[in-house]
């Protein structure tokens, strides 16, 4: 197995944890927030699955709408807004996930429109998919209107889950409590913002450290997420608690 | 409906229970200079970053940063 194959792999095996121990915790407490972070998650660990079967494997057009509606398009958004229902519960919150959920619901469909349009024999196995899937998808002139909503939703994703998290560690360390908490939403922050650089180096033509990001990412993250939900002594607590970002 | 609890004036008011403080585990030592100094330098350049990541993406939804 190649270096392309294994990065991915990896980030998959610590997304698969990370978005297990975040679904039960939404078990166990059932607060929104677990769950859209699982759901988001669960995406980012599919589409890194996705790359990783593009390495081994080869071409496949299921997983390729896996890997772009959920690995590309979706995650950020949903992961973020996670962070967003810990923070605000007031009503203008559910007019914001009831558009996630209609844009994510209008996403697909503009991916399911594009399918029968992509161009499989420009799939080169030895080249990362996010450097190559620009020749595989048409433009967004040519009908692939799905790209214009990606921006839209990582954007969105990298304001509220990055913005939450750093905002969170601000107060906590405004109030000078719970250390804990202010480095675990810093790795939080940082991990974020790891796949959002890679991203974003990618969409500029640099495609190389897109899976050393994810894996990165997908490590800080989780790293972030157990260093900020250890236990804490309840009296200090109290005044902060539903700040965490890993509350 | 209970009935309203007799207070004795003479007897000492009971004292609120608290949980004692671990101060290694939930207090930040104030005069600690990585909490001080390097935590509010790291969660700026965070935030620099973030502005910055979000410009180019937003340049990139209006056309203004080329996209390959």
């Amino acid at each position: 197995m190649t270096l392309s194959g294994i990065l991915p792999f990896a980030s998959t095996i610590v997304m698969l944890v990370f978005t297990i121990s975040v679904f039960r915790r939404w078990l166990a407490r059932r607060k929104a927030h677990f769950l859209f972070w699982s759901i988001g998650l669960a995406m980012f660990g599919a589409g890194s699955f996705a790359e990783a079967y593009f390495a081994t494997l080869g071409w496949s057009p299921v997983v390729f709408f896996i890997w772009y509606l959920f690995g590309a398009a979706l995650n950020a958004g949903w992961i973020g807004h996670g962070s967003l229902l810990l923070f605000a519960r007031k009503r203008w919150v559910h007019v914001l996930t009831a558009l996630l959920i209609g844009g994510s619901l209008f996403a697909g469909y503009l991916m399911l429109s594009v399918m029968p349009r992509l161009d499989a024999s420009a799939f080169n196995p030895a080249v990362s998919i996010g450097e190559q899937y620009r020749t595989i998808m048409p433009s967004v002139s040519d009908g692939a209107s799905v790209r214009l909503t990606t921006p839209f939703f990582n954007i969105y994703g990298l304001i509220t889950l990055v913005g939450m998290a750093i905002w969170s560690a601000w107060l906590f360390l405004r109030k000078q409590v719970l250390p804990n908490r202010v480095l675990g939403n810093i790795l939080i922050a940082a991990g974020a913002l790891s796949i959002g650089l890679a991203s974003t180096l990618t969409r500029l033509g640099v495609g190389a450290y897109l899976y050393l990001g994810e894996l990165i990412a997908a490590l800080l993250m989780y790293a972030g997420f157990v260093m900020a939900g250890a236990p804490a002594p309840q009296a200090e607590a109290s005044g902060v608690t539903e700040t965490s970002a890993a509350d | 409906m209970t009935e309203p609890e007799m207070v004795d004036p003479g007897r000492p008011k009971q004292e609120v229970r608290r949980t004692p403080l671990k101060p290694s585990a939930s207090r930040i030592e104030s005069d600690s200079v990585f909490y001080t100094r390097l935590v509010p330098v790291i969660l700026g350049a965070l935030a620099l970053m973030t502005i910055v990541l979000i410009v180019i993406a937003a340049g990139v939804l209006i056309g203004v940063v080329p996209f390959r």
